[in-house]
Order: structure tokens, then C-alpha cells, then sequence
């Protein structure tokens, strides 16, 4: 039998999350895009192949593609399978500071209800950095 | 695509249904049930080899008629048995598939016959390239609807691989539709969409596949809780108190809410869920 053109992509599911399957597809491809592992232009597999592989739906592939879409990180072409679109820097910037600024803002609601004050917080924040850069 | 309607047929002192669904284009339909819970009779049913005593059938938005070449002609339909062709060389065979669908692809056909010696008589082939040369030959007819029943059943574990990947393939192209009684938890996991349950010729079910596995968890509690939590679907005592949940997000909530720790957690097999959501519906249905 023959095998024509399966991308297998580096994406597992896990059915230990609590975090929906779709939800989960979408955050990993979304990193490897926003990464550059996956450049512009490279071919994604088809919503059914890739459920295939996943052992999941298409249901579940073809929405995760679909908000992907929308997002402007992958593009459909009429017939012609989906790619990895071309994502501006700006975007792929603001995708990998999310991530962390949403760590900071746990770190300081976590500081606040320890009673920390901000000054105190820079301060640890500056002595981590220095730390840091010693280190390295 | 395909719909049925009540259907009911009586073989025997078997009876299969009242049946109902709505096969949609785009999807992989599993036909799951131990051996007489009536799929070969429903098959049978929609393929129009048998016509029901009450109930109707639709295809291609028309009721089915017999006769229907139209209708025919864009369907296939691999029987879990084989016969008919037994003394034929495998070229005939394929010649009366070629003469009955107009857009049978030659090329793909021999692509995945691969291995297999047009030449051979077809009942000279192992049980195994028997399925293989059925099942390539329903996919080569390139027809809207494939209709499989046990299309891996005696093959091995690499062909079984090799026959998934064409079946996902020639989903690929177009609006198809495909619907295949199998009782392999493997080829339901690369293959399916949508479950359907049969028992003793009744419907059990028909659930979208990621439903019986998105959200469950079996979870072994440090206490018992005081009432059914959200999400729980079966509770079990043996080693410790241990619930199944099928929306482990409301079930964390309410375990939050009691204070009640979770010693371990894990994914619950698609059988089990199955069997849970089968017992359930079982005790609601009289």
C-alpha cells in the first residue's frame, strides 16, 4: 500500500490533562510555530491524518485547525492542504511573551499574598537576575 | 449520506432494530457489537441485499430502491465473508470492479496490491491478501461510501497499519463516508469519528469517539465523598475509593469544594467508557 506525504508532527495527546484534546492540539502547534520549528510555508497533515495519528477525531483536528486559522498561524489552501502561514514578528513576539507574563503575574499574586510589598519583590527579582547572570 | 429511519428486519428468530442514525459526509463511523448483534443484517440492510419490514432507508437523499444503479454505483461494500469469486483468478475479479465503477483508479488499485499475484486464483490467496485484495478493490472503485464489514479481521499487525493509512487516505478526497464494523479497539482508535453500538440487535448508542475518552479519569480519592460528585459515572470499592469521571474539570471543583485529595489519578481505556456508557443507557432504555 502505498504512503504519500505523512508529516508526523511532534504533538502528543494526554488523557491524564484535565485540558480538552483541541485545546491541547492547538497549544503545542501554536508553540512550534510561534517557536519557528515549524516554518512558514510547511505543509501541516491533512485534519484526517493527523487525527489518525492522534487516535482522536476529526472533530477535534478540524477545530483546532479552524482557531488556528483564525489566529492567522496556519492558512488553508482551496484544495491544496493546509501550511504554516507567515506569521509577523510582532505577533510571534506577543505569543511568546504571553506565556510568560502570565507566570509573573502568578509570581506576584503569590508574592502579594505572602505580604510581600513591590519594592521587596523588585528586589528579589533583581537578586535572581544577578544570580543568574554570575552564573552564566 | 446515508440515514435510517426505525428500521427493523426479522431473520429467523433474530431481530435486528428499530435502527435510526444519519450518517454525515466527512466522517468514519465504527460499528461496534460481539458477533450476532445484527451487523452484517444491517449491512445487508443498507447495501440493499435485504429489505427491512418496517422502517426506511435513505442514500444520497433518496429512499433506497433495489434497482438503483445511480445509487450503486457509489457505494462499496466488503463482506466480513468473502465468496463469489473463489475460482476466479484475482484479474477477473478485478475486471468486474472495473466495469461496474466508472471512476475506478487502476493505478492505485495495483499500488495497493502490492505483493499480491494477479495471476493467482482468489481463493488460492491466504485469508489475509483475500481481505487486503477485497478491501483495495472497494477503495480503487473511489465510490462516496465505503461500507466495511471486519475489514482487518485476520491480517497482520503491519498490513493492518498499511490498510488504516489507505483507509484514512481515501477519506482525504472529498465528502466521503465510511462505516466499518470491526471489533478492534486499534483500527476504532485510527480510524473512527463516530461510535455505534449494537447489542442483541438493539441500538445501544451512538457516541462521537473523543467523548469516551476527552474528560474521563479514574481516580483513587484519599476519603469517600459525602455524595455523587459532577462527573462521576461509576464509583468502585476495593483498593481505596475509586470514581470514574467522565468531566474531570467539574469533578476537581467538587473535590476541591470537600477537600478531598487525590491519591492517584489515570486515563480510563475506550472500552471501559464504553462499557460504562452501554450500562447506563442499558438501565435508562425499558
Amino acid at each position: 500500500m502505498v504512503r504519500i506525504g505523512d508529516t508526523t508532527l511532534p504533538i502528543t495527546l494526554s488523557l491524564e490533562a484535565s485540558t480538552p484534546l483541541y485545546e491541547q492540539i492547538e497549544s503545542q502547534l501554536r508553540q512550534l510555530i510561534v517557536s519557528s520549528v515549524l516554518a512558514a510555508g510547511t505543509p501541516l497533515p491533512s485534519v484526517r491524518m493527523l487525527a489518525s495519528n492522534l487516535g482522536c477525531s476529526v472533530i477535534t483536528t478540524r477545530r483546532a485547525y479552524q482557531d488556528l486559522e483564525q489566529e492567522g498561524l496556519i492558512h488553508t489552501l482551496q484544495g491544496r492542504g493546509t501550511i504554516v502561514a507567515d506569521v509577523p514578528e510582532e505577533i510571534r513576539l506577543q505569543h511568546q511573551h504571553g506565556p510568560i507574563e502570565r507566570s509573573l503575574q502568578s509570581a506576584i499574586a503569590q508574592a502579594r499574598a505572602a505580604g510581600l510589598s513591590h519594592q521587596e519583590l523588585r528586589t528579589m527579582l533583581e537578586q535572581i537576575l544577578t544570580e543568574e547572570e554570575s552564573q552564566s | 449520506m446515508i440515514s435510517a429511519q426505525s428500521v427493523t428486519r426479522t431473520i429467523g428468530g433474530f431481530m435486528l432494530g428499530p435502527v435510526s442514525f444519519d450518517l454525515e459526509p466527512g466522517l468514519v463511523y465504527a460499528l461496534i457489537g460481539p458477533n450476532g448483534s445484527g451487523k452484517t443484517t444491517l449491512f445487508r440492510l443498507l447495501v440493499g441485499y435485504l429489505r427491512p419490514d418496517s422502517g426506511e432507508i435513505m442514500r444520497f437523499g433518496a429512499p433506497l430502491l433495489v434497482d438503483d444503479q445511480d445509487q450503486t454505483r457509489r457505494l462499496a461494500y466488503v463482506p466480513e465473508v468473502l465468496n463469489g469469486h473463489d475460482n476466479w483468478p484475482v484479474s477477473q475479479v478485478i475486471e468486474i470492479y472495473r466495469r461496474s465503477y466508472p471512476s475506478f483508479d487502476t493505478a492505485r488499485l495495483y499500488d495497493y496490491l502490492d505483493g499480491i499475484d494477479r495471476q493467482k486464483r482468489f481463493n488460492r490467496l491466504s485469508k489475509g491478501q483475500q481481505r487486503r485484495t477485497m478491501l483495495a478493490l472497494a477503495m480503487a472503485a473511489q465510490t462516496d461510501v465505503l461500507l466495511l464489514d471486519e475489514p482487518t479481521d485476520g491480517i497482520d499487525p503491519f498490513a493492518r497499519k498499511d490498510m488504516q493509512q489507505a483507509i484514512a487516505e481515501y477519506m482525504d478526497i472529498g465528502d466521503r463516508m465510511a462505516f466499518i464494523a470491526t471489533h478492534n479497539l486499534e483500527d476504532v482508535r485510527a480510524l473512527a469519528d463516530v461510535i455505534l453500538v449494537l447489542e442483541n440487535g438493539r441500538q445501544v448508542g451512538i457516541w462521537p469517539k473523543d467523548d469516551l475518552t476527552e474528560g474521563w479519569q479514574r481516580l483513587w480519592l484519599a476519603s469517600a465523598p459525602p455524595r455523587a460528585l459532577a462527573g462521576e459515572v461509576d464509583r468502585q470499592t476495593g483498593a481505596g475509593i475509586v470514581v470514574v469521571t467522565n468531566d474531570i474539570a467539574a469533578t476537581q471543583i467538587d473535590l476541591a469544594n470537600f477537600g478531598i485529595g487525590v491519591v492517584q489519578r489515570q486515563a480510563v481505556e475506550m472500552v471501559d467508557s464504553l462499557r460504562i456508557l452501554i450500562d447506563r443507557q442499558s438501565d435508562t432504555v425499558p
